[in-house]
């Protein structure tokens, strides 16, 4: 036994001089002596965007009204114009986009009126803020007739010709096209859309996607926090030997998904009561807009407490249900005056907690995320009773094994 | 006083929100603009501690105390391979500065030191110059070599930005010399035997007229002929064409403004296209390995480990 003892403390020795000639670490960092000063820009800045969104979101909101009050548009139709441009500005990419859209609508509810206003984001670019000036919707509770505007900036080009960027004229028109197809909706609806402030209803892809397809481009089906406790691990935690054992790797692949929040992760393990919660909940407005106004830049990604919160379902989820279950059933559930999570089994044959189950966990397996991670979420104790008998009993039988060589070797 | 007086006292003091007020948020983002504007001002006097470290051939380099030991060595560095591809050429006759800034790493909110600072700058270096000044993490300034690597980054992407639209637009890169020599030859020479297009294949077995087509200098008539290269290796191959012209490659190559690719190639290298292509794909064969990934020695080891372990599991002498 000696021997063996002897022979493991060599072969130890020599991994321990292994290890330390080829994974030293390398020398300490000096402590931060950095200017207080970039916080303070990365303050400001952060500030300055508050800022600018607002005062853009504002100021179309008072020209889309101002628009309204001296020419009304026709039920069953959209108009296109632009403001802050002079006389003769027009952009025929957003009006191909939008015709292309509004043909996909197909029959269009009588009752609803679209304005789709583009403003002019010129004044916004000159503050250099690296974000857009406001796109969305204007739902103006005066105009009860399902009046819908929506608002994006362009910037002039040469030839009088708008630019507009193509994404966000697609998230400004969502919640019009959402009223053009299935009219006002009940009151039930309205409401939720209200409270959870559009978040869920910003894809346009129900209207020429078919159904198998996964919309989301790969992003997981709750909205993620942004975590940096794996960043920090990378940069800075760590021995070499954790580094090079990709230890955080491994640890990430291994852990459940905590980034979409506790809720989520119940939800995704079997919980259908949690789904529901993930839909219903609402959601903090990041900015304080008019609530006739929808807009959400993100929910709960940075918030301290984002682990337990519930994390808003992904931009996609009304589309996917309109492409899941089809035009018609959905018309139903939208207009419905029944509460919301009835009028959902009343359409759809299902409950909401159910059909959100199934929904988070396609949407989680075709996310990038899933491709380095465990694909089912499991929680808690999840060791299989025959792991650990089979770990002891293999422990045992090298034991046994080691006893029985070393007796055949004593000397006598 | 009743809840109801109370009530209707609150709502007639209540004024407008000020959220709901386009001008007010205006003024505030303006505000904040001309505010961040000064922090910001600010922190870039940190740099003008800096102090001329030395001066070659019309260029400058400045550094503050922690490059400082560094600072000569970079401007040699620099110095040969901006000359060995872009001779005396500079981005514009108002010069130049790049400066790297470090001592504050964004990511992930660590930070190691205060502002520091390497700059090079070519005379006469006026306020109407080019000026980069980007952050760089600090191992970028922890070696001479590292520091004048990313300087030639910035370089090259201030010459291309200077560079005819026809180079411009057929590059399809911002910068000519973003990856160190030996990093781009080895990219460029994978690249070139691992295409699997038609003309890459038939490049690599030296028709000059599919490698202009795989490079996208000349189109082939061939519609079966695939795909193009990667930009990396157009810059390779503008890089072989300058060395290959000399001092005043780069030079000639800006004269042919409203020529060709081919055209512009052929007069920076003072060859024709196809003899600059043909030599530049030779250069690039000679460099792949000649030898496999497990050399002799390695695989001596292996061995030898895996024996001792075998002898000692076996115990098969008798000292285990």
């Amino acid at each position: 036994m000696g021997v063996i003892v002897r022979w493991f403390a060599a072969a130890a020795l020599v991994l321990g001089a292994l290890y330390v000639t080829l994974f030293r670490a390398p020398p300490p960092v000096p402590e931060s002596t950095a200017a207080p000063e970039f916080s303070r820009i990365a303050d400001l800045m952060s500030r300055q965007r508050r800022a600018m969104i607002l005062w853009s979101a504002l100021a179309a909101r008072d020209s889309a009204l101002a628009r309204l009050a001296v020419s009304a548009v026709p039920p069953g139709e959209f108009r296109i114009v632009a403001t802050g441009f002079g006389e003769g500005a027009a952009s025929k990419e957003a009006e191909a986009q939008v015709r292309q859209r509004w043909r996909a609508v197909g029959e269009v509810d009588s009752s609803v009126r679209t304005l789709v206003l583009l403003y002019n984001g010129a004044e916004f670019d000159t503050l250099r803020s690296q974000v857009f000036p406001y796109s969305g919707a204007l739902l103006p509770a005066s105009h009860s007739d399902g009046t819908c505007v929506a608002m994006t900036s362009g910037i002039l080009k040469a030839g009088r010709e708008i630019d507009v960027v193509k994404s966000q004229l697609e998230l400004a028109l969502a919640p019009c096209l959402l009223r053009a197809a299935f009219g006002v909706p009940g009151r039930p609806v309205r409401e939720w859309l209200e409270r959870t402030d559009h978040g869920a209803a910003r894809s346009n892809e129900w209207l020429d996607r078919p159904r198998d397809f996964l919309d989301g481009d790969g992003q997981l089906p709750w909205e993620p926090m942004y975590d940096e406790t794996w960043g920090s691990l990378y940069a800075t935690g760590g021995s070499s030997l954790i580094r090079r054992l990709s230890t955080v790797e491994l640890t990430m692949m291994l852990a459940p998904p905590y980034v979409m929040g506790g809720p989520a992760l119940r939800c995704l393990a079997g919980t259908p009561s949690e789904c529901a919660r993930t839909v219903l909940d609402p959601v903090p407005r990041v900015h304080d807009l008019p609530s006739d106004l929808t807009f959400r830049a993100s929910g709960r990604g940075t918030s301290p407490n984002a682990i337990l919160a519930i994390h808003p379902t992904g931009y996609w989820f009304l589309s996917d249900i309109i492409r899941q279950e089809g035009r018609d059933r959905f018309a139903r559930f939208w207009q419905s005056d029944r509460p919301f999570e009835t009028a959902f089994r009343e359409a759809f044959g299902r409950d909401l907690g159910e059909w959100t189950r199934d929904w988070g966990i396609r949407q989680r397996l075709g996310s990038w995320e899933s491709r380095y991670s465990r694909k089912p979420v499991v929680l808690g104790v999840n060791l299989a009773p025959s792991w650990p008998l089979l770990a002891l009993g293999w422990t045992a039988a090298a034991l046994l094994l080691a006893a029985w060589t070393a007796r055949r070797r004593q000397v006598t | 006083m009743s809840r109801p007086v109370l009530g209707i006292l609150l709502l007639a003091l209540a004024g407008p929100a000020a959220a709901q007020n386009a001008a007010a948020w205006r003024d505030s983002a303006y505000r904040l603009s001309t505010e961040r504007q000064r922090v910001w001002d600010s922190l870039m006097q940190d740099f003008s501690e800096a102090e001329e470290i030395a001066r070659r051939a019309g260029l400058v380099v400045s550094a503050t105390t922690e490059y400082r030991a560094i600072a000569e060595d970079v401007l040699g560095r620099f110095d040969s391979a901006r000359r060995r591809w872009f001779g005396p050429a500079l981005p514009a006759a108002a010069g130049f500065r790049i400066t790297l800034r470090s001592g504050e790493s964004w990511s992930f909110g660590r930070r190691t030191s205060g502002p520091q600072s390497l700059s090079i700058a070519g005379i006469p270096d006026t306020d109407e110059t080019f000026r980069l000044a980007p952050f760089v993490p600090d191992e970028t300034l922890g070696s001479a070599e590292k520091a004048a690597q990313r300087l030639l980054g910035e370089y090259g992407a201030l010459m291309m930005a200077s560079a005819p639209a026809a180079i411009r637009g057929w590059l399809r890169a911002g910068s000519l010399t973003e990856f160190s020599v030996d990093s781009r030859r080895e990219g460029a020479m994978y690249s070139l035997v691992t295409g699997v297009g038609k003309a890459q294949r038939d490049c690599v077995r030296g028709d000059s007229q599919s490698c202009a087509h795989a490079l996208g200098i000349r189109r082939s008539g061939d519609p079966d002929a695939g795909g193009e290269y990667y930009p990396l290796v157009r810059a390779d191959l503008l890089l072989a064409a300058l060395e290959q012209g000399g001092e005043w490659a780069w030079t000639r190559l800006m004269a042919v403004e409203s020529g060709t690719v081919e055209q512009a190639l052929a007069a920076a290298a003072g060859m024709p296209a196809d003899s600059l292509l043909l030599r530049w794909r030779d250069g690039l064969l000679a460099l792949q390995p000649d030898r496999g990934p497990l050399d002799l020695s390695a695989a001596g080891l292996i061995l030898g480990w895996s024996a001792l372990i075998l002898a000692a599991g076996l115990g098969i002498a008798r000292w285990v």
